[in-house]
């Protein structure tokens, strides 16, 4: 692998604004500088770029409404892009990220050769490594190639399952699990058949046990050979009780169908005549016989009111006319016999008489009145007697319907409906419903004891017992694929610890590797890893050992943060010393040793200045006492080492201020050999 | 150092393993020691008597400071001090103390055979080689898992066969 990061460039990207280049070309590169000056920034522009994606952020705001971009910078008004710059055996290869959380897309430029973009280049990018595709890519950078802050301590305080993962990533187990979880799928399937053709089998276990018992029932009765005839009898018996005294029903024989039809119609029609006569007999009784007497007191209300308003209409216009005439002829003499008149006197008296007359019309006009509402009352009496009788025929047709209906299944009962009353007719309609359902109950005692019948059943139970094998053979099939899926599952299972157990053991001498040289405890001073399954499920669970006292314990439950930090480191670490060919060029930390001692930091210091030529290293760390030894620890010491030091000293909005320098070796002096 | 032979033999043995340039030197007040050198760092390999060691510690760091100022050179920062004791469990807590005191050197204490010293003395030492992860055909492990278990051969290639064509398992 000849790969090697030489430089990135950020722009509009989470802390960088502005665009800014960082030279990586180094054997070890330290990035320090106090929290907020953009060291993460830079990390996650490398995961970024490698991954296209910042899936620890996604994770933030997770279930919150995107109203922000959490890879663009918020003081640049266009997409992120970030570029990184490959050195590999082939040249320069610049591979660029454009975009934004929602989208993004990657190029390729190279000297002398097509530019990529999309998949091309991420493909080219995979291959830049020595990997076959971006997945295996994206892979090993989140499993050995780049440590997140407080990545691997958040992965071990997540327990077993999450260090399980890492670690499955690492030796290539994910196709075991996947083809356990198919396994499991198909067995969830496949149980589901099962229940399904179980209870299938069940009913049909039930349907048939069932036929066999009425087989045998029906055989048991034939082979009594029961007299038919008595049988019957007895239900026409019976029948009868439910009729009226004196009905009988004429029944020819007890089998017949159409007969029993017929008198299921009969009673059909019968209630039907019944709920029509019932519908009459309230319609006449809104019109009681009462009617009549008020139409006799009408009828002589209106001929005295007639009468009253003749004579008074007779009488009193003339009158006016006549004394309002001879008032104006009056003179001083008598026309007619021309004495002298005494005209006041005979003024006042024909006044009086035409106000009498007056008076006499008022009257009249009364009498007029009143004459006009007798005859209205007589209308409405007359109304109402008209109104009854039709009532009154109603009810007689609705009567003779319900005879006729009486007469017309005479002849199916030995009855004579001429006398029958309402309910006596109520009655038998009972009797016939009761009578359809006995006959009913007879025809079937009677077919049960018949011989087709047996024959049916016998039919009946063959049928029942395929269908019954059939459901066996389908239960046994999809029992068998079952337990065949729960083999896989289990060999799966197993499969996979296996492989992680052989895989434990090779990793142990790498975890121990790391520990030994950090020793952040004095008692426990071994670390390991021990394979925990529990319920088909595989977890790594941490091991910690104090070898003098022989006592092992959980490093979450007896160190403290810093020490944690430590088994968090001497995990990763020792995965990416263990990885396999195709392992990645370098490793980048960001700020792997928060809250440690000095022996651990002299220890990890101790450790890159041994990594350093298998691995391009790039930390970033906000601790100045550690940076500094960092930067002594890692300065040249002869030719063929290189470092780079960038001091992100402060933050503004355009992005990090940031100042390099790369130390010039210096050699150490000879004593061993030299005259003390 | 007298009473410490076999594990100065093998202090030196595994310092030499890890690159290191050694020889024995006699220091006034120490008696013979081991200094041991590469670019990197600077080491005092030295005995503690029964009595007296702390005394004697300061003494012997004291040597190895001067001697790295004789010479000067970045190197001076990484001295180290490595210390061959009887593995008292009285003194446990004051040999850690000193430990952690990592002011002009930093003190290793180491004791007992080859392996317990190459444990202590691992952060001088390069990395070692470490074999890399095997990677086996995880499915050909399930195959052989299954075929234990009794599975039909014409099943589990069914099996794993759809597996590998859908990602999922088909149960003939």
């Amino acid at each position: 692998m000849t790969a090697r990061l030489k430089r990135i460039e950020l722009e509009g990207f989470r802390g960088f604004a502005e665009r800014r280049g960082v030279d990586l070309d180094a054997d070890a590169v330290v990035v320090r500088g106090d929290n907020g000056t953009g060291k993460t920034s830079l990390v996650d522009g490398l995961l970024w770029l490698f991954t296209g994606e910042l899936a620890h952020l996604a994770v933030r705001v997770k279930g919150l409404r995107q109203t922000e971009d959490s890879i663009t910078n918020r003081f640049h008004e266009s997409d992120a892009v970030v570029s990184l710059t490959v050195g590999t055996s082939s040249g320069d290869q610049i591979f660029t990220r454009k975009g934004n959380q929602k989208k993004n897309r990657l190029f390729l430029h190279r000297e002398s050769q097509a530019h990529l973009d999309g998949e091309q280049a991420e493909e080219a990018l995979a291959a830049a490594f020595g990997l076959t595709n971006i997945g295996e890519l994206c892979d090993a950078v989140l499993t050995w190639g780049l440590l997140r802050q407080d990545a691997m301590a958040a992965t071990l305080e997540q327990g077993g399952a999450s260090l399980y993962q890492r670690i499955a990533g690492l030796i290539g187990l994910e196709q075991v699990n996947q083809f356990a979880l198919a396994a499991s799928e198909a067995s969830t399937g496949l149980s589901r058949q099962r229940s399904d053709a179980r209870a299938a089998m069940e009913r049909a276990a039930e349907r048939h046990e069932d036929a066999i018992k009425r087989r045998s029932i029906a055989q048991k009765v034939a082979a009594s050979q029961p007299d038919v005839a008595a049988v019957a009898k007895e239900g026409l018996r019976a029948v009868a009780t439910k009729l009226p005294e004196g009905v009988e029903p004429v029944l020819g024989s007890w089998g017949d169908q159409s007969l029993v039809t017929q008198i299921g119609e009969d009673a059909d029609l019968l209630t039907k005549a019944l709920e029509a006569l019932r519908a009459r007999q309230r319609g006449l009784a809104a019109h009681p016989e009462t009617v009549v007497e008020l139409l006799a007191q009408a009828e002589e209300s209106a001929s005295l009111a007639k009468q009253a308003a003749a004579e008074s209409v007779e009488r009193a216009p003339s009158m006016v006319q006549l004394a309002s005439s001879a008032i104006d002829l009056l003179g001083d003499t008598c026309p007619v016999c021309e004495q002298d008149i005494d005209q006041a006197s005979v003024r006042m008296h024909l006044q009086e008489v035409l106000d009498q007359s007056q008076d006499l019309v008022a009257r009249s006009r009364e009498a007029q009145d009143a004459f006009i509402a007798a005859e209205a009352e007589l209308s409405r009496a007359r109304g109402a007697v008209e109104r009854r009788r039709v009532a009154i025929e109603e009810v007689r047709k609705a009567e003779a319907g319900v005879r006729d209906v009486a007469k017309a299944i005479e002849d199916r009962l030995i009855v004579s409906v001429a006398d029958l009353g309402q309910p006596v007719v109520e009655a038998l309609l009972v009797g016939l419903r009761a009578t359809v359902s006995e006959i009913a109950g007879l025809r079937r005692s009677v077919n049960e004891i018949s011989g087709p019948h047996v024959a049916r059943l016998a039919d009946e139970v063959e049928n029942s017992a395929a269908d019954l094998a059939v459901a066996e053979r389908d239960f046994s099939e999809l029992d068998r694929r079952y337990k065949t899926s729960k083999t896989l599952e289990q060999a799966a299972h197993g499969a996979a610890e296996a492989i992680l157990s052989n895989a434990l053991e090779e990793l142990q001498p790498s975890f121990a590797e790391v520990f030994d040289r950090l020793r952040p405890s004095v008692a426990f001073t071994k670390l390991s890893a021990s394979q925990d399954i529990m319920r088909n499920r595989n977890q790594i669970i941490p091991v910690v050992r104090d070898q003098e006292r022989d006592i092992d314990a959980n490093p979450l439950l007896v160190f403290s943060e810093g020490q944690l930090n430590v088994v968090a480191l001497s995990y990763f670490l020792g995965m990416a010393l263990n990885a396999r060919d195709s392992s990645l060029p370098f490793l980048a930390l960001d700020d792997p040793l928060q809250s440690l001692d000095v022996i651990a930091i002299l220890g990890f210091s101790d450790l890159c200045r041994q990594m350093r030529g298998q691995r391009q290293l790039i930390l970033t760390t906000h601790d100045r006492r550690f940076a500094d030894v960092l930067v002594r620890k890692l300065s040249p010491r002869d030719l063929g080492e290189t470092l780079l030091v960038h001091d992100f000293e402060g933050w503004e909005r355009e992005g990090p201020l940031i100042e390099t320098t790369r130390p010039d070796p210096e050699p150490a002096l000879r004593i061993v050999g030299q005259a003390s | 150092m007298n009473s410490h032979l076999a594990q100065f033999a093998d202090v030196r043995a595994v310092l030499v393993d890890g690159g290191f340039e050694t020889e024995e030197r006699e220091f006034e007040g120490l008696g013979p020691v081991l200094i041991a050198e590469t670019p990197l760092a600077l080491v005092m390999a030295v005995g503690l008597p029964a009595v007296d060691w702390a005394q004697y510690l300061e003494e012997a760091q004291a040597r190895l400071t001067t001697l790295a100022a004789a010479h000067p050179s970045p190197r001076s920062w990484d001295l180290y001090l490595v210390m061959i004791h009887d593995d008292s469990e009285r003194e446990h807590w004051a040999r850690a103390a000193y430990a952690a005191d990592t002011r002009y050197a930093r003190k290793l204490f180491v004791t007992g055979e080859r392996e317990s010293i190459e444990r202590s003395l691992r952060c001088l030492l390069p990395l070692h080689a470490l074999p890399e992860i095997e990677l086996t055909d995880s499915l050909a492990t399930v195959r052989q898992q299954l075929l234990a278990a009794g599975v039909e051969p014409a099943v589990v290639e069914a099996a794993i066969s759809s597996f590998a064509d859908s990602s999922k398992v088909k149960i003939p």
